[in-house]
């Protein structure tokens, strides 16, 4: 899949973690929204056409979980839904059950996420 | 089987003298009451007797006498008056005509009382007609029968003590050989018994009591007597090994207990510790990532020529700041990882105490709390405690009120540090989102920390490693729990305020 015009948003509450990994895929082209909870990131979600997600877990308004389920709650259709942590007691099976695509450890490499993305 | 021998009891202890003493008074008594009663039975049938003399004389001697005196034969009227006076008990008798004395016989003291007398008119009969000649008085004694009657009761009684004497000394020794040395048996018996080990069964020699036709009353006694024992002893020996079995369950659950005790608290600890560890692990990862992208967006940008001194200066700068929360993070770690249990006291200057642990706790609680902030009330605020168990009793303190909070509100703490010079306490009460929790609750605090309050929270993990810290320091916990509205404050002992 060409990725390029797609969109994708971002969801950390590491601020500059957040930019970086935005300015990683501005460069290839796609269009990049950046929420720092789960409730701004729904948000954004039912305003915008977005076809991918990349969402940190824990966070202190709204995790990643949350945000999963709220997607399934409002049938938000995605292309992939991507999660990424440094730390998690979810299982990957039991993020798989609420509809996550693929779970990333950070630090991220981008590039795997990216390889995922052009092979769908 | 031996048989009990019977031991030599001294006669004045023993119920035997009791039975005889008792036996002599009570017969004594009672055979005394019968025979004064003999006595006077008989004195008044001897009085009866003197009357009825005294009545005789008159049929008998009245006629003769009177004869006699008429013939003024005075040889022949003191011949029947001395026949009169031979009678029993009469002494004295005489004549008298009109207060003349005609005749007499016999002496009589005029003191003695003991004496009876009657007089009779002497009448003739003369030509038709009754002539009084004279008058005959006749005096009987009554001591010669209180002489007779007294020898008789002094022998009476005599014989009758020496009877019952006789009886009582025959009754006792009877007594003796048939109950009493039986009772000695017995007695001696639960003297000499123990319970506590097999001893011989009780038994009495009643080989010479040939009247013996069957098992009577003692026997009964002595087989009652030797089955109590018999089941006493099973039901001792049947005590003591269910005593031994508690001890040693005892024993063994104070083991177990103490086992228990112990993983408990090191499960309190390892629990606080894993669950802090998650999150540091998170918190660690996240800047590690930003730096480690902010990295490569330089080498990115490096290799395509495209990375200017603004842009490296704006991303170093936030690699710094990024590595500096590391720093933050890894100094809370290394004051939360110190396990001495020695304490070792140095001097702690609360407000940067508070200054320098904030930042860590704060990031090593972000998910659970969306604001944390300690206040130092106005106080001296320098004192010796040992700064790193302090600070773990701190965190965990926050920990343990964390897992009341509703996690569907905001969540926020105030921690508010004070230092009590009148009871030399460092005072931290921990304010929070517990807003039911009226003021006058929190001046009604309790200390309780004990197990209901963490079996309903299913707490104990943490609150046990609360407790064990709170005890390093010897610091009271004074604690309210109103449902999910819990107010903790801890005062701690200080060496010293300076």
């Amino acid at each position: 899949m060409e990725i390029s015009g797609k969109s994708i948003l971002i969801v950390d509450d590491e601020v500059d973690l957040c930019q970086v990994i935005s300015w990683e895929f501005e460069d290839l082209g796609m269009n990049v929204y950046q929420a720092h909870s789960g409730n701004s990131a729904i948000k954004i979600l039912k305003a915008e056409a977005i076809d991918f997600l990349l969402t940190d877990i824990k966070m202190p308004d709204g995790d990643g979980v949350d945000l999963l389920k709220m997607i399934k709650e409002c049938s938000i259709d995605l292309t992939s839904l991507y999660m990424m942590t440094g730390y998690t007691d979810y299982s990957d099976e039991d993020l798989k059950k609420l509809g996550m695509t693929k779970l990333y450890r950070k630090p991220l490499d981008i590039e795997e996420i990216v390889d995922h993305m052009q092979a769908l | 089987m031996n048989k009990l021998q019977l031991n030599a009891q001294s006669f004045s202890n023993s119920i035997g003298s009791t039975t005889l003493i008792g036996f002599f008074i009570i017969a004594f008594i009672l055979s005394s009451i019968f025979t004064f009663i003999d006595y006077n039975r008989k004195l008044s049938t001897e009085i009866k007797n003197i009357e009825k003399r005294l009545e005789g004389v008159r049929v008998s001697f009245a006629s003769s006498l009177t004869n006699s005196l008429w013939k003024l034969d005075d040889e022949q009227t003191k011949i029947i008056l001395e026949s009169i006076i031979n009678l029993d008990d009469l002494i004295y008798v005489e004549v008298k005509e009109k207060d003349i004395l005609l005749h007499r016989v016999g002496q009589i003291s005029s003191l003695s009382t003991k004496h009876m007398s009657r007089s009779f008119p002497l009448v003739l009969k003369y030509r038709d007609k009754n002539r009084h000649i004279a008058d005959l008085t006749v005096y009987a004694t009554t001591e010669n029968v209180a002489k007779r009657l007294n020898n008789e009761l002094l022998f009476s009684l005599l014989s009758e003590f020496i009877k019952i004497f006789i009886y009582g000394i025959l009754t006792l020794v009877f007594i003796k050989l048939v109950i009493t040395r039986h009772i000695e048996l017995i007695t001696n018996f639960f003297k000499r018994s123990n319970i506590n080990e097999s001893q011989e069964k009780l038994t009495l020699n009643r080989s010479f009591e040939i009247w013996k036709r069957g098992p009577d009353d003692l026997d009964h006694l002595v087989d009652s007597i030797n089955e109590v024992v018999e089941n006493l002893q099973v039901e001792l020996h049947e005590r003591k090994k269910t005593q031994k079995s508690l001890e040693a369950l005892n024993q063994n659950l104070e083991i177990r207990v103490e086992e228990k005790t112990s993983m408990l608290l090191d499960a309190g600890r390892i629990a606080a510790v894993g669950e802090m560890a998650g999150g540091i692990a998170h918190e660690i990862n996240s800047p590690l990532a930003t730096i480690h992208g902010l990295a490569r967006r330089v080498q990115k940008l490096c290799h395509q020529k495209k990375l200017n001194p603004e842009i490296l200066n704006s991303h170093t700068e936030k690699m710094v700041m990024t590595i500096e929360r590391i720093f933050s993070i890894t100094n809370a770690l290394q004051v939360l990882s110190k396990s001495n249990n020695e304490l070792e006291d140095s001097i702690i200057y609360i407000d940067k105490f508070i200054e320098k642990n904030l930042r860590g706790i704060q990031e090593i609680t972000k998910f659970g709390l969306n604001s944390l902030d300690f206040v130092l009330i106005d106080s001296p605020h320098k004192f010796l405690l040992d700064e790193a168990v302090l600070y773990q009793l701190l965190y965990v303190a926050i920990n343990y009120r964390m897992r009341f909070f509703d996690k569907s509100e905001p969540s926020w703490m105030r921690v508010e540090f004070l230092v009590d010079t009148d009871s030399n306490n460092l005072v931290m009460t921990f304010f929070d989102n517990a807003k039911s929790l009226e003021d006058k609750d929190k001046e009604n605090l309790v200390e309780s920390f004990g197990e209901k309050d963490s079996k309903e929270k299913g707490s104990n993990l943490i609150s046990s490693s609360l407790r064990s810290f709170a005890e390093k320091l010897s610091a009271k916990i004074l604690f309210i729990d109103h449902n999910k509205d819990v107010f903790i404050q801890i005062r701690i002992p200080i060496k010293g305020h300076i």
